[in-house]
């Protein structure tokens, strides 16, 4: 579980979202570079929202997958703004992140 | 779920999106773990793609891997057996394993199969820790490690020569962070980097690192068990403890939460009712069995908690202590565990469900998909189900089954089959959504339900899912009325089995159509009217057609396993293994070859072959007997040879005339040397503008009549035209009406047929103009045709038979017998055959005439040597034997002449003498004596007799002549008072002069001599009175004029006629008339010298004679004369004035050889005065002028000498005398001193003999003029 970067979105005072990985399993490490990346380029359009990820390794807690629904990795969990949505997958797909409340845009 | 609540609609679409969104990423190869609620497992998607065979293979290898993955237990027979599979299905050429120790990063073990004796070094250097560069490579990276070309990137590898061409794909074996070892496989090079190939790749990989991690998991979890067992044993997570003594029970608190009583609550009737009822005899009896049997007390059993009604797995042990008869135990609620392990068993038949459908052995798609259908149901725990197709273009659901219970419960009368996707209701969402619908509570309000037709059955629970492939929707399944909610899971698990499923499907459609093809291509080949037989990589036969068969004569069974050198007659084994070695490197091959039938016999066929590596290699060889091909294509060969033979121009040409086909002949014909440029040429273009302009009239006459025959002229290459004859004919050709036409070259012909007609032509102008008679004779001896000399000769053209020859009068020469027409020459041939030759004959023609005729006769034979006709061939001899007759005349009078002319000599010389002496004795006779009357008759005499001399002289044309240029007109006149006194008075002279003369040259005493003959003649042939004319005129013939008039001459010519009304002459008279000595005249009347001597002077003037006569009715005389054409018309020169008293006293130098002559004529000149040196030879006369001291003036020699003529006597004289004087005489003209007889102006000339004052008179002129 690691805190990462914090800035402001339009509009959102707090973006907080839930990656679910299983250890270093390809899909899992690349939807954490994907959502890096992704987090970097919107950096510049969060306008000051406070963005928080946590990242959830389910090899070593799987009672957590199910506490939260979640039935496979990669998954990342939108907890706030509410309402809480999930997208499964490496994150290579950029359409899967336009629900994401700001722009991963260049 | 399990918390059994109906969750709302929007949760469920919630829930939908997210099992949808989990379902994608699982598609998408993007998930790594998949999580329940009580445990985490990997899923394996097979990505496979039924597009190639090796994906197949590669398939079947995964298949077979994930059952060994299933199935077994131990690793090393899973890495064993793996490799095995991998290599087995020909997914793999070679694939080994190495396991490696995750602790001490050391291999355990290896294994590998198509690697021979070389895996054998690999397991040594394993052994020592030492690892290959691809299996470092392979534990580094994460995914696959690809060498390219093992051979040269690893050459140290003791594996890479088991490579070949083909590249190695390895990657560690790893599951859920563990390294279990590395595989590593071989694949074709062009696959290594595909991105299929690494998918399948990494599913065997993950295939196996999850075999490995489940054996490894299973054991663990099996010492786990026990561990755990033991634990709760030992640690008593829930105590209890039964009092058989006194009965009670007693429990910990955790055991009484367990049980969710509480303390008060806890009693031994109300612990024994917690368990749920089927447990509860189980439990006293394993309670009773601790107690009297001392068997151990381990239980698992379910409890329904008193406390939240939830049912719970409680795992129970227990030991009895029988010393204090106590049982004490120990529970732990292994609900969790129970769940895990359902979900693990669950997990395992899901698994087992796909393996076993992607086994299943069906018969048939239908029966597949209804056993699938069965599985389905059975895997989501439904009782109905059904399956659609879908086309996504049409959208439209074709029913493929329903499940037996639906058929049965469901009262649906005819189920419909096809549904537009439109029309369909809630069932449809999932191909309209794209994802599954599940509905739980499906009696609840829906707006996506349409409602279900009468009777369909009550559905409680519904789930359907669309099956995707490649992206599109191949099929709908549903599935309904789970006894309990359909859940994530089944969304899940339902579809993993329809991808599956649908796996098979494709597989088993490509399988099918593999299959089909197979037999239909079987049929194909063995109806195949050609040949195909497949050999191994051997060689060998390995299959063979009913063609081959029938054509080889072998029975199928006899000729499988025959080697290809068994049956191929032609090439020698090395050859053979040579096209082996280069069909295999090529692929293919197409060639010819001669192979032996079961009777020896062998057959020409071509064989188009075909090198397939699969199987251990075939050759696959479609055989066409090539004996018919062979045999037409000799013929045609044979064909075109003889069409190239013929020596005639042969083609083929479309009615555009276009050439479809010419032969060699045509080419060249054409002046072409190579065919190609010929064809490119048009007909059209070929023709010259006469033949092109007719073309099409040629087309439609062929057309109408099939055939035409016709000239034609065409143009060569450069340019020139020849005529062509064609023989042209419609066909067909390729199923195009064309022309065939045979052509040749008629240029020889027609200049044949042209040379023919010129000597045609010219035999005919020879015919015409032949003056030879020629009649050509038939067989029947009818004469058919005769040439115009022929119709000439007999005055007319006879068609007369043979029986008619009487018309024709002859007479055989020179017997002059008449020929009777049975006798005649061409009666003979015809009869006899015989020719006859020169035969002389005097004919009447049919005009009168009479002619001399040479005949010829000669047959013409037939091939068999029969006369078949006659030629006759006459020859007009009349004038030839009057020419003969004329020439043997000439020379008569030429050979006379000779004779006159040597006596006349001879003669003159002995007149000279007497005359001279004669002369001289009567100077010395005295007058009026007898001896001067006897000297003056010897005198007379002998003048007499010098005349006669000259005038045989004159004959024979050796008379020494001055002529002179004159006007015979005038000369005529000048001499008509002469010829008056000749002739007479009673005949009268009739004078008629043409004024349009020519001069002519002549000697006038030689026109005095004529004239004075002819007049004489005339006038004696005149007897007593007549009259004779004398005529002057020019006459002009031509050469045809002189060819039938014989003695005449061509050109101009002045004439002069002497005519007379006398007696006449007849024909034997003319015939002699110019002889010397012939004379009809008395012999006192005539010398017969007169006609001769006119003879002679003409002759000598280039002239000639006709004579006209007819007994009774006259002469004439036409004396032809050429004119002298000269520019100027000398005039005759005044005669020399005599010279009175011609005496002189110069000195003469006489040479005469005859001395007679020599002393007569010194004597004569001694007498005139002169003094006279005399010498009887040259010799002596040049000796004598040599010796005489004074001057001589004239030199008289003769002419004819013995040492040297006397002019070059007088020109030897002349050195030494340059002023001497020469005067020449002689008896006769020789050409010594005058040219033909025509003395050089200025040299004097005496003819002997002569009378002493003619000697006088010439001696004085020579010595005054020179």
């Amino acid at each position: 579980m690691t805190a990462e970067t914090r800035t402001r979105g339009d509009g959102v005072k707090r973006v907080f979202l839930r990656l679910f990985v299983a250890g270093d399993a390809p899909n899992s490490l690349m939807a954490k570079e994907n959502l890096e990346r992704f987090l970097e380029r919107a950096a510049a359009n969060s306008n000051g929202a406070e963005i928080e990820v946590e990242i959830v390794d389910a090899l070593a807690n799987p009672a957590v997958m199910t506490e939260h629904g979640i039935y496979l990795t990669p998954a990342l969990q939108i907890v706030e703004p509410a309402p809480v949505r999930l997208i499964y997958g490496n994150l290579s797909d950029a359409e899967a992140l336009r629900i994401l409340p700001f722009r991963g845009d260049r | 779920m399990t918390d059994g609540r109906h969750p709302d609609y929007e949760e469920l679409k919630r829930r939908l999106a997210n099992a949808e969104g989990a379902l994608k990423a699982l598609r998408e190869g993007q998930a790594d773990m998949i999580a329940s609620e009580k445990g985490v497992l990997v899923v394996r998607l097979a990505e496979a793609d039924a597009r190639s065979e090796h994906i197949n293979k590669v398939l079947r290898a995964i298949r077979n891997v994930n059952k060994l993955v299933v199935s077994e237990d131990d690793p090393l027979r899973l890495i064993d057996r793996a490799c095995e599979n991998l290599t087995g299905t020909m997914g793999y050429l070679n694939a080994w394993i190495v396991l490696i120790d995750g602790e001490t990063k050391r291999a355990t073990a290896a294994v590998g199969t198509g690697l021979c004796e070389s895996f054998a070094e690999m397991r040594e250097r394993l052994r020592s820790g030492e690892f290959t560069d691809c299996m470092n490579r392979a534990l580094r990276h994460e995914g696959i490690v690809v060498t390219k070309a093992p051979k040269i990137e690893c050459p140290d590898c003791p594996l890479s020569s088991g490579y070949g061409n083909r590249a190695g794909m390895s990657s560690r074996l790893r599951h859920d962070g563990k390294t279990y070892g590395i595989l590593s496989v071989s694949v074709p090079s062009a696959f290594a980097y595909d991105e299929e190939e690494q998918i399948l790749f990494g599913e065997v990989v993950g295939d196996l690192a999850f075999g490995l991690h489940k054996i490894e998991a299973a054991n663990i979890l099996r010492q786990s068990q026990r561990d755990l067992k033991r634990a709760q044993a030992m640690a008593k997570i829930g105590s209890w403890r039964f009092d058989l003594n006194s009965g009670t029970a007693i429990a910990s608190e955790e055991t009484r939460g367990l049980y969710g009583l509480d303390d008060s609550e806890w009693s031994i009737p109300r612990v024994k009712s917690v368990p749920l009822p089927q447990y509860r005899q189980a439990l006293d009896e394993e309670l009773k069995n601790l107690i009297s049997k001392g068997t151990p007390y381990d239980i698992e059993f379910k409890i329904r908690r008193p406390s939240d009604n939830a049912v719970r797995d409680i795992h129970s042990v227990a030991e009895y202590d029988a010393e204090r008869n106590i049982v004490v135990g120990a529970i732990q609620d292994i609900t969790d565990r129970k769940q895990a392990e359902e979900e693990i068993r669950r997990q395992a038949e899901r698994l087992k469900a796909v393996v076993e459908i992607l086994q299943y052995p069906a018969e048939s798609l239908q029966e597949f998909l209804d056993h699938a259908l069965r599985k389905a149901i059975a895997l989501t725990r439904s009782q109905y189900g059904y399956i659609y197709f879908y086309d996504e273009d049409s959208q439209e659901f074709v029913l493929n089954t329903w499940s037996k219970d639906v058929m049965k419960e469901c009262s649906v009368a005819n189920p419909q089959t096809r549904y537009q996707l439109e029309k369909t209701g809630i069932w449809g969402e999932a191909a309209r959504q794209r994802r599954p619908i599940m509905v739980n509570d499906f009696q609840a309000p829906n707006p996506l339900k349409k409602g279900y037709p009468e009777g369909h059955v009550r559905l409680a629970r519904f789930l359907t899912v669309p099956v995707v492939q490649y992206g599109r929707i191949v099929a709908v399944v549903g599935v309904a009325n789970k006894l309990s909610d359909y859940d994530e899971m089944n969304v899940l698990e339902l579809t993993l089995f329809m991808d599956a499923v649908w796996k098979s499907v494709g597989m088993m459609m490509g399988e099918r159509e593999l299959r089909n093809r197979e037999r239909y291509l079987q049929t194909i080949l063995q109806t195949s009217a050609d040949g195909f037989v497949v050999l191994d990589g051997e060689g060998k036969l390995v299959e063979v057609n009913d063609a081959y068969c029938a054509i080889s004569g072998y029975e199928r069974n006899e000729i499988i396993g025959m080697g290809v050198v068994d049956i191929d007659a032609y090439e020698t084994d090395a050859e053979a293994a040579s096209r082996i070695q280069r069909i295999v490197s090529n692929g293919s091959e197409l060639f010819e070859t001669l192979h032996r039938k079961k009777d020896g016999s062998v057959w020409p066929l071509e064989i188009s072959t075909t090198w397939m590596k699969e199987n251990g290699g075939r050759f696959v060889c479609f055989c066409r007997d090539l004996t018919a091909r062979k045999q037409r294509d000799d013929r045609i060969a044979l064909l075109g040879q003889m069409l190239d033979a013929a020596p005639a121009s042969i083609t083929i040409h479309d009615t555009e005339g276009r050439f479809l086909f010419v032969n060699r002949i045509t080419v060249s014909m054409h002046g072409y040397d190579d065919e190609a440029e010929f064809r490119a040429v048009n007909l059209h273009d070929l023709d010259v503008p006469e033949s092109e302009a007719l073309l099409t009239e040629r087309f439609q006459l062929i057309a109408e009549k099939g055939e035409a025959r016709f000239e034609v002229a065409h143009y060569r290459k450069d340019g020139s035209a020849f005529p062509m004859e064609v023989q042209a004919k419609s066909i067909e050709w390729e199923g195009r009406p064309a022309v065939l036409s045979i052509a040749s070259d008629i240029t020889e012909r027609k200049r044949a047929e042209d040379e023919l007609r010129r000597r045609e032509n010219q035999l005919q102008k020879v015919f015409e103009i032949l003056p030879i008679g020629l009649w050509f004779v038939d067989k029947d001896g009818t004469l058919l045709r005769g040439n115009p000399m022929g119709i000439k000769i007999w005055g007319a053209e006879p068609k007369v038979g043979i029986s008619e020859y009487g018309v024709f009068k002859a007479w055989s020469l020179p017997s002059g017998k008449f020929v009777e027409p049975e006798d005649w020459a061409l009666a003979k041939t015809i009869r006899d055959g015989v020719t006859v030759v020169d035969e002389l004959l005097e004919i009447q023609a049919f005009d009168g005439k009479r002619k001399t005729i040479l005949n010829y006769t000669a047959p013409v034979l037939d091939e068999l040597g029969k006369v078949a006709g006659a030629i006759v061939v006459n020859l007009d001899v009349s004038d030839r034997r009057n020419l003969e007759a004329q020439l043997r005349q000439a020379q008569k009078m030429e050979s006379v002449g000779r004779l006159a002319g040597g006596v006349a000599h001879d003669y003159n010389n002995m007149l000279s003498v007497i005359l001279g002496h004669t002369e001289i004795a009567l100077c010395n006779a005295a007058p009026n004596s007898r001896l001067r009357e006897d000297l003056t008759a010897i005198h007379n005499a002998a003048k007499r007799s010098a005349d006669i001399t000259r005038q045989l002289l004159a004959f024979a044309r050796k008379q020494t002549i001055a002529p002179k240029v004159i006007d015979l007109n005038e000369t005529i006149s000048g001499m008509l008072k002469m010829l008056r006194r000749l002739i007479g008075e009673d005949i009268d002279l009739v004078w008629l002069p043409n004024g349009g003369i020519w001069p002519i040259r002549i000697d006038p005493s030689q026109l005095d001599q004529i004239l004075a003959n002819l007049c004489v003649n005339a006038r004696d042939a005149i007897g007593n009175t007549g009259k004779l004319t004398i005529e002057t005129g020019t006459a002009t013939f031509d050469e045809a004029y002189c060819a039938d008039h014989a003695g005449f001459k061509p050109g101009d010519f002045v004439m002069l006629a002497v005519s007379d009304d006398g007696c006449g002459m007849g024909r034997e008279i003319l015939q002699n008339l110019f002889e010397p000595f012939f004379t009809t005249k008395d012999a006192d009347k005539g010398t017969g010298l007169g006609l001769a001597t006119v003879y002679g002077i003409v002759k000598q003037n280039n002239g000639f004679i006709n004579v006209y006569s007819e007994p009774g009715q006259g002469t004439t005389f036409r004396i032809y004369m050429p004119p002298h054409k000269g520019v100027e018309t000398e005039t005759a020169t005044p005669e020399r004035p005599a010279v009175p008293g011609a005496r002189g006293n110069e000195t003469i130098l006489i040479v005469e050889d005859e001395p007679a002559i020599l002393k007569i004529t010194g004597m004569m000149l001694k007498k005139l005065g002169y003094t006279v040196l005399s010498a009887n030879t040259p010799s002596q006369a040049v000796e004598l002028a040599r010796e005489h001291a004074g001057e001589i003036h004239l030199l008289v020699t003769d002419v004819v000498m013995p040492e040297m003529n006397g002019r070059d006597l007088a020109n030897k004289l002349l050195s030494l005398y340059p002023n001497v004087k020469r005067l020449f005489m002689s008896g006769y003209t020789a050409n010594v001193i005058a040219h033909h007889g025509v003395l050089d102006e200025g040299v004097r000339f005496i003819q002997k003999p002569f009378a002493m004052n003619d000697l006088a008179d010439m001696v004085r002129l020579a010595l005054t003029e020179g």
